[in-house]
C-alpha cells in the first residue's frame, strides 16, 4: 500500500538571536499570538516568523513543552495520564533558576500559551512562598521606598502574616 | 535552501522596546496578579511591604482561601486560635477591594456561627461564583439565607451544614456543581433545590441524613457521586449523564426484601440513563438493584458503558444475578473491576 506523502504544514520562526526554528503547524497553533496572525493574514504562511522578543533557548523550550502537552492531550484523559503531566511540569520547571524562570514566563506571555504561563505562574508562586521578603524583592526586581518606620508599621498591622516565616537568607 | 523574503511590508508582530527589554525582571501587571492569586493567603498579603506600589496589590485577588495554613500558632488554645483566626478574616474582608470570585473557609477550630454568617452577607453582596465551606467539628451550621441570594454561584461546596432556604428561595440559575457532604436536608427542599439548578452538571452528595428518596431531575447533569442511605434512587431528565457512582451504607435485610416488591429496582435505576459511561456500585448498592424481579438482561442495552465498578458478595444469589444482568447489558465494556465481598464464618 503505497501512502502520499502527506507533508505537515511547516512554520519558521527566528528567534531574537538570530536561530530559525521550523516547527509543526499544530505546535505553532499553540501559540496563540502566532495563530491570530494567521487568522488574519492566512496568506502570510510561507514566510519566516521573526520573534524579537523570545531567545532560541526558550523558544527551544517552549516547543518542548508544547510537543509532550499536545501528545498528552491526543491520549485519552485518565489518572495516570495527568499524573504524567505533573510530573512531566514539575521536571520542565525543577532544574531551572529563577531567572530562566522569568525569560520563560515572558516569552509564553508575548506568545500567549496560556497553559504554559498557568503553570509557570504556580511554578513561581511556590518558589517564593515562606520566602524572605528580601528574597521576593529581589525575584520581582523591586526597590524598597519605605522608611523603616513604615515598613515596621506594616508588619505590626499584618502581624498574623508574618510569624514564622524563614529569616533573610539566601 | 534559501527563504524567500518578499519586498514588502515586514512580518509585524508586538515588538518591546530596548529598555523595556532590558528590565527583565519586570514582570507585566496581569502576570504578577496570576503568582499572587496562586499564593496561600499569608504569602499574599505579606507582600504589601515589598514596595509601596505593592500596598495592596494583594487585596485585589479574586480569591481568598483560609485553610489550616493560614495561621502559624504554636497555641493549642483553641479559643484563642479561633478568636485570632476571626479577627485575620475579618482585617481581609475589609480590606479587600474589587470583586470577589472564590472563597474558601477550612478551618479545624472554626466555631462561631455569628462571624460565619457575618461573611457570608459579606460575599453575597459580592458576586461570588464559588463558595466552599467546611465546618470540622461541633453541629451542623446553618447557613443565613443571603447564601441562597448569591446568583453568580458556580460550584458550591458545603461540609458539616443544615441546608434549609428560606421559602422564597427559587434555585440557584447558574450553578453547575454542587458537592454537599454530611449535610441535613429535608426531602422536598433536596428535590426542589436539584431541579432548580438548570445548568448542575456535577452532583456530589456523601452521608446526608432527612432525604430517603433521591429523585434525581437534572437536565444537564453530567457527574453523579453519591454514598449515604437511601430507600430508593431515580433518574428524570437525566439524558446526559455518563458518570454515576454509588454507594449505599446500609444492608439491605433480606427480610424487608418481601415478596410484594416485584417491580425491579434494577430496571428502575437504568431507565433514564442512556448515555452512561462510568459506573460504581458500591458498598450494598448492589443488594438493592437486586430487589424485585431481575431481568435476565435490560432493555436497552447500556452501548456506551465502557467501564464498570462492582462491590459484590458472590455468596448472595440474588447480588450474583443482578451482577449478571448488569454484565449481558453492557456490550461495549472495556473495563471491569470485581471487589469481593467475604464473610468468613469462624467455628
Amino acid at each position: 500500500m503505497s501512502m502520499a506523502a502527506v507533508e505537515t504544514k511547516k512554520i519558521t520562526l527566528r528567534t531574537a538571536d538570530n536561530h530559525e526554528f521550523e516547527v509543526e503547524e499544530a505546535i505553532a497553533m499553540e501559540f496563540s499570538t502566532i495563530k491570530t496572525f494567521f487568522d488574519e493574514n492566512p496568506d502570510a504562511s510561507e514566510d519566516t516568523i521573526p520573534l524579537p522578543n523570545v531567545t532560541s533557548k526558550c523558544l527551544s523550550a517552549i516547543i518542548e513543552y508544547c510537543k509532550s502537552h499536545l501528545a498528552f492531550r491526543a491520549r485519552e484523559t485518565s489518572s495516570s495520564i495527568d499524573e504524567q503531566v505533573r510530573t512531566y511540569d514539575e521536571e520542565f520547571v525543577k532544574a531551572r533558576d529563577n531567572e530562566s524562570l522569568k525569560e520563560l514566563i515572558l516569552a509564553a506571555n508575548y506568545l500567549n500559551i496560556k497553559a504554559l504561563l498557568d503553570m509557570l505562574n504556580q511554578a513561581v508562586a511556590d518558589r517564593i512562598k515562606n520566602k524572605s521578603v528580601e528574597y521576593v524583592r529581589r525575584f520581582f526586581g523591586l526597590e524598597n521606598d519605605y522608611t523603616p518606620e513604615e515598613e515596621a508599621a506594616i508588619r505590626a498591622e499584618n502581624e498574623w502574616a508574618f510569624e514564622g516565616v524563614d529569616p533573610d537568607d539566601d | 535552501m534559501s527563504i524567500v523574503t518578499k519586498q514588502r511590508e515586514p512580518l509585524r508582530l508586538p515588538i518591546k522596546t530596548e529598555a523595556e527589554l532590558d528590565k527583565i525582571s519586570n514582570l507585566p501587571g496581569h502576570v504578577i496578579d496570576q503568582i499572587l492569586s496562586h499564593l496561600p493567603i499569608r504569602d499574599a498579603v505579606r507582600t504589601s511591604v515589598l514596595s509601596r506600589k505593592w500596598r495592596y496589590k494583594w487585596a485585589t485577588i479574586p480569591y481568598l482561601v483560609f485553610d489550616n495554613q493560614c495561621l502559624n500558632v504554636s497555641s493549642q488554645d483553641q479559643t484563642f486560635i479561633k478568636n485570632k483566626l476571626v479577627n485575620i478574616i475579618d482585617h481581609v474582608l475589609l480590606l479587600h477591594s474589587g470583586p470577589l470570585h472564590k472563597f474558601k473557609l477550612s478551618h479545624r477550630d472554626l466555631l462561631g456561627v455569628t462571624d460565619i454568617d457575618r461573611w457570608i452577607l459579606c460575599l453575597s453582596r459580592s458576586s461570588i461564583k464559588e463558595f466552599i465551606l467546611e465546618i470540622w467539628k461541633g453541629q451542623r451550621y446553618k447557613p443565613p439565607s443571603c447564601l441562597f441570594n448569591c446568583q453568580n454561584l458556580i460550584h458550591l461546596e458545603l461540609f458539616n451544614c443544615l441546608l434549609k432556604p428560606p421559602l422564597t428561595f427559587k434555585g440557584f440559575k447558574n450553578l453547575r456543581s454542587l458537592d454537599l457532604q454530611h449535610i441535613t436536608i429535608i426531602q422536598n427542599v433536596f428535590e426542589h433545590l436539584i431541579s432548580s439548578c438548570p445548568l448542575l452538571e456535577r452532583l456530589t452528595l456523601m452521608n446526608f441524613t432527612g432525604v430517603t428518596h433521591l429523585n434525581i431531575d437534572a437536565p444537564n447533569l453530567q457527574f453523579f457521586d453519591i454514598g449515604g442511605i437511601f430507600d430508593d434512587v431515580s433518574f428524570q431528565n437525566t439524558v446526559h449523564l455518563s458518570l454515576v457512582s454509588i454507594g449505599l451504607y446500609v444492608n439491605i435485610d433480606d427480610e424487608d426484601n418481601d415478596a410484594e416488591e416485584n417491580s425491579s429496582k434494577l430496571l428502575r435505576f437504568f431507565a433514564n440513563l442512556p448515555h452512561i459511561r462510568r459506573l460504581e456500585v458500591q458498598s450494598y448498592f448492589l443488594k438493592y438493584l437486586a430487589i424485585g424481579n431481575v431481568p435476565s438482561r435490560l432493555p436497552n442495552p447500556c452501548v456506551d458503558l465502557n467501564y464498570l465498578s462492582i462491590r459484590i458478595d458472590f455468596d448472595d444469589l440474588e447480588e450474583n444475578i443482578a451482577a449478571q444482568c448488569l454484565l449481558r447489558s453492557c456490550p461495549n465494556l472495556q473495563e471491569l473491576e470485581m471487589l469481593v465481598s467475604f464473610v468468613y464464618l469462624l467455628t
